[in-house]
């Protein structure tokens, strides 16, 4: 054995040593909190707490690689186990660990949307932990619907890096939007854990065995944490289970609150021209009018140079959080971890109004997709809603209205910012 | 521009891109928060699957002989006697009326010269040990529907127990029980239909008609006969209870403001009576003994 | 067999006195929240939408509102309830419990900037700027939020069917600078202070209540000296309301830290 070769083995057992000892790799991912929850002002959760949150959870939702659903949730957890796990095929040829395979590089193990790529795109992947879904048939306050989820599956989301899996079997697609979902009502769960933990729970005086209150040296009532134990606390199983039902109740009665088009205000198809050309000028009126007010954000040319100071409600929970730190000159025991949290956070971007003028349609484009982004707003996004808010409610606009913005924003991309010089003769230099 | 891993030894070159490879691997790994303890979680998990709040509780330990009696009344506090309202019939008038009007709803009975509150429910949590007046039955009891309105407002049943669902009534009707023992059959007119629930419930669940739907009526079956209904002056009374242990009792009104209709009462005797804020109250009975209970209610215990 | 009911009649007549006493008796609280240094003047507004308009205005940052003396506004005194507890209602709230909790955009800015309401009370958002399209967008903790355009032609009507456990924000995305907030509970019992500084909750029922102290500069105030104690790590502070008393908190120092300055 020559030199380099023994120096070289030297090389890699030391190497092998930094791999195994000097790097804390977990065997199986985990389920990670939701950590600027758990350390904003709303919800300072003490690490204690922080723990038994993580155990509620798991015993709830189980881990990435074993997922469980209580029946209340009524989550079907054959497909929930079809998506979690590592990805493998069995000899049928049926794929298992497809979150792990297709979602989770950018979506990240608990769905917050920090996997490893994360990072470098714009926008950055969605984080399910809210419930809050942008592109959706319903009302804004409202969940989407399985066939929602199912259709961004689908068509991917056009102009961002959300692609397309219309090559998967439809089994495949149900499994990954039952995941999602799941995902999503895990995450609920969990800042419902952390509200109900710093709202009900919290320090109690401790008392002796005679019920004595126990004070320490200068005469302060010791204090302690009320422990999050629902295993051996019957009250707060009954509180976790009211907390999931009205976690529950707007997953399950989402088909109430899907935006139906009224017959009579759908447009007819092959309208004569005349007709689109007053309707896309009655859109235009609109678009630049105060009551829909979309020229505000969407800018003057409909570049998406309006408004561009604001923020999506994901940036703005982690901008509420950097602005109240840096206003902060207390310690506490949270301090250490707020200051961890903040440096893992993504640069803060603002929400940038669509250009209209591209033809890009994240939501689709279909004229219903449009449709609905108008009349629901976009949930989670400044984008304001014109229509009923609710089933039955008063809209600022009506159907027809919204229609003909329709018209008029699918008519944008082909109509130039500028006026144009009227027909002058194009490329005469290639002529001459 | 010369590539700054040319200049090494080559020896060096595998070993110096694996531990640039473990470098950032070690960051990647750097998670903030605790993660889940598998053995807390899976406990928790067992805690809420095991059923909800029927068994619940810690089990009662048997630490006593003999048997005691529990009795009172529940008396409304306030000014204004609450008034019911005609049920809103609207289907088979003739049937579902008497003179031209609909039976009065049930929803909040109070006797306008004794106070006393009606349909109030009462019953034992968990227990040692059952009497034998209170043990599991076998015999049949009615459950009967007139004019439509269900005959009995708050029906209690021990299991083992057959109901026999009839329909006095010159209409069909079709009987709809919610909860664990769910049940919905059509009750043909003058006919009967038996039913043998098998499932107790925490808490009273609905009973309705889906052919009327304003007819509504609550069912509570439970394991054991310590159950009572208060009657129109609002006095009930269970007896035969085991002496000599902690018994918890829960207190139900389908107006009840509290969390699942509880009853939450915060007057100086309720507190003696550790009354908490789901309803439950706590005795501990002598051998023999009969002990009295008679609690004002104010109007805001209920929501109307 | 008359003799015992009688005697049952008679203690149900005293438990029913008894409790109608403790049914009918209210209390009040007041104070006066002071800065306790300086807070600076609140920076202006950089108008950058309908600058026309809304540049005419004199906009400043309402995070921090002072009066004379130092007097520190909105401060919102509210009582802590358990899930699923009730407090009692006095009678007098009943009215307004029905009254719309009126929100307007006016001068490109929410009036008022704190507004208390109850749940089941409507929410009534109106714009009475002419010419100027606003869009409310409220976010909630336990309710449904809502975004939707406001036009000058009709106010937007909302009802909340959950108390919210923090005051919660208001924005127009329109113009960002743009803030209020609304405190939403089950029950009437919330406190701002005024320009004086000065709050007041009326006919509270008797008994020790957790109280809350909340600003917008950084939530909950914790650890804030009280006539007798101080509020606790969470902003709280357990305080007695006696029959036909008014508890007086007296002067209540706030230091700019405890606002985020």
């Amino acid at each position: 054995m020559n030199s380099s070769v023994r120096i070289f083995c030297g090389w890699l057992s030391l190497v092998g040593v930094i791999l195994l000892g000097g790097c804390d790799m977990p065997d199986a991912p985990q389920f990670r909190l939701n950590m600027v929850q758990m350390v904003s002002d709303a919800t300072p959760t003490p690490p204690a707490y922080q723990e038994q949150i993580a155990n509620v959870l798991d015993g709830m939702f189980g881990t990435p690689d074993e997922p469980f659903a209580l029946p209340e949730t009524g989550l079907d957890l054959r497909k929930l186990q079809m998506a979690a796990g590592p990805a493998w095929t069995d000899d049928k040829g049926a794929n298992f660990g497809l979150y792990r395979k297709h979602c989770v590089h950018c979506h990240g193990v608990t769905g917050d949307g920090r996997g490893p790529t994360a990072l470098f795109l714009n926008p950055y992947p969605r984080d399910y932990r809210a419930g809050v879904y942008k592109f959706k048939s319903t009302y804004n306050p409202a969940r989407p619907t399985d066939e929602d989820l199912h259709r961004v599956l689908i068509n991917g989301i056009p102009g961002t890096a959300m692609p397309s899996f219309s090559l998967s079997p439809q089994a495949e697609l149900e499994s990954l939007a039952e995941y999602v979902k799941y995902l999503s009502i895990r995450g609920q769960m969990e800042i419902a854990l952390a509200n109900y933990a710093f709202n009900d729970l919290g320090e109690e005086e401790t008392v002796d065995d005679k019920g004595e209150p126990v004070l320490d040296d200068e005469g302060e009532p010791v204090m302690r944490l009320i422990p999050l134990d629902p295993a051996s606390d019957e009250e707060q199983r009954t509180v976790i289970t009211e907390l999931l039902a009205e976690i529950m109740d707007p997953w399950n009665t989402v088909n109430e609150q899907i935006i139906v088009p009224e017959e009579g205000a759908i447009p007819v198809d092959n309208r004569p021209a005349e007709d689109v050309a007053a309707s896309v000028a009655k859109g235009r009126e609109l678009f630049y009018g105060i009551r829909a007010n979309c020229m505000k954000c969407h800018g003057p040319t409909g570049l998406g140079d309006g408004q561009q100071d604001d923020f999506d409600n994901w940036n703005k929970a982690h901008k509420q959080f950097l602005d109240s730190l840096a206003s902060s000159s207390e310690e506490d025991e949270l301090t250490g971890t707020r200051d961890s949290v903040a440096a893992s956070l993504y640069p803060i971007r603002n929400a940038i109004p669509r250009n209209l003028r591209k033809g890009i349609y994240r939501g689709g484009h279909r004229r219903i997709d449009v449709f609905w982004r108008i009349y629901a707003g976009i949930a989670g996004t400044p984008m304001p809603g014109s229509g009923p808010a609710s089933p039955g409610a008063q809209g600022t606009l009506t159907e027809e209205e919204i229609w003909s913005i329709v018209d008029y924003v699918l008519s944008l991309p082909y109509e130039t910012p500028s006026r144009p010089l009227e027909a002058l003769p194009t490329n005469l230099e290639l002529v001459n | 521009m010369v590539n700054p891993l040319t200049k090494l030894p080559s020896f060096l070159l595998l070993p110096a891109l694996l531990g640039l490879g473990v470098v950032t691997g070690c960051q990647r790994g750097e998670e903030l928060g605790p993660v889940a303890s598998a053995a807390a979680a899976l406990k928790i998990r067992d805690a809420l699957t095991a059923g909800g709040s029927g068994g619940g509780g810690a089990a009662a330990v048997a630490m006593g002989t003999g048997w005691g009696t529990l009795k009172g009344r529940f008396v409304f506090d306030g000014e204004d006697v609450p008034q019911m309202v005609p049920y809103n019939a609207n289907k088979d008038m003739e049937a579902c009326t008497i003179a031209g009007k609909a039976p009065l709803q049930e929803t909040l009975l109070v006797d306008e010269s004794t106070k006393g509150i009606a349909n109030l429910a009462v019953f034992v949590r968990s227990v040692s040990r059952v009497h034998e007046s209170a043990e599991a039955g076998s015999g049949k009891v009615d459950f009967d529907q007139k004019a439509c309105q269900f005959l009995t407002h708050v029906f209690p049943l021990v299991l083992g127990n057959t109901i026999v669902i009839k329909n006095s009534d010159p209409v069909g009707h079709n009987t709809n029980i919610d909860g664990k023992n769910s049940f919905n059959q059509t009750i043909p007119v003058g006919e009967s239909i038996d039913f043998k629930p098998q499932k107790e419930e925490a808490v009273p669940v609905s009973v309705r008609c889906s052919i009327h739907p304003w007819m509504l009526a609550y069912f509570l079956p439970r394991k054991n006969g310590y159950v009572a209904i208060t009657s129109a002056d609002g006095s009930f009374e269970i007896a035969n209870l085991p002496a000599g242990e902690d018994l918890e009792f829960q207190v139900w009104h389908e107006s009840a403001s509290g969390p699942g209709h509880s009853l939450i009462l915060t007057t100086p005797e309720a507190k003696d009576l550790k009354w908490s804020k789901k309803g439950r109250f706590k005795v501990k009975l002598g051998e023999d003994e009969v002990k009295e209970i008679n609690l004002a209610v104010p109007s805001t215990a209920f929501s109307l | 067999m008359t003799h015992p009911f009688r005697i049952l009649v008679a203690t149900v007549i005293t438990i029913t006195a008894l409790a109608q006493s403790h049914a009918v008796e209210w209390g009040s609280i007041k104070g006066k929240f002071v800065l306790d240094g300086a807070a600076g003047e609140p920076a202006a507004i950089n108008v950058n939408k309908d600058a026309e308009f809304c540049g005419k205005h004199d906009l400043k940052d309402e995070t921090i509102v002072t009066g004379e003396g130092n007097a520190l506004a909105n401060v919102v005194v509210f009582i802590y309830a358990k899930r699923g507890q009730k407090l009692e209602v006095h009678p007098d709230y009943e009215a307004a419990a029905k009254t719309p909790a009126k929100l307007e955009n006016k001068g490109c800015r929410f009036e008022p900037h704190l507004l208390a309401l109850r749940t089941g009370q409507p929410l009534e958002v109106s714009n009475s700027d002419p010419g100027i399209g606003h869009n409310t967008n409220a976010s909630f903790v336990a309710n449904p939020g809502f975004n939707e355009m406001v036009t000058n032609a009709a106010p937007i009507v909302k009802t909340l069917e959950k108390p919210e456990p923090v005051p919660a924000p208001v924005a127009c995305n329109v113009h960002p600078w743009m803030k209020a907030h609304v405190v939403v509970r089950e029950d009437p019992y919330v406190g701002i202070s005024n320009e004086k500084g000065e709050f007041e909750i009326k006919n509270i029922p008797v008994g020790q209540h957790e109280f809350i102290f909340w600003h917008e500069g950084k939530g909950n105030l914790r650890d804030v000296k009280l006539a007798s104690g101080k509020t606790d790590r969470r902003g709280r502070a357990k305080l007695k309301i006696e029959a036909g008393k008014e508890l007086d908190l007296g002067e209540i120092k706030v230091t700019p830290a405890a606002l985020g300055k």
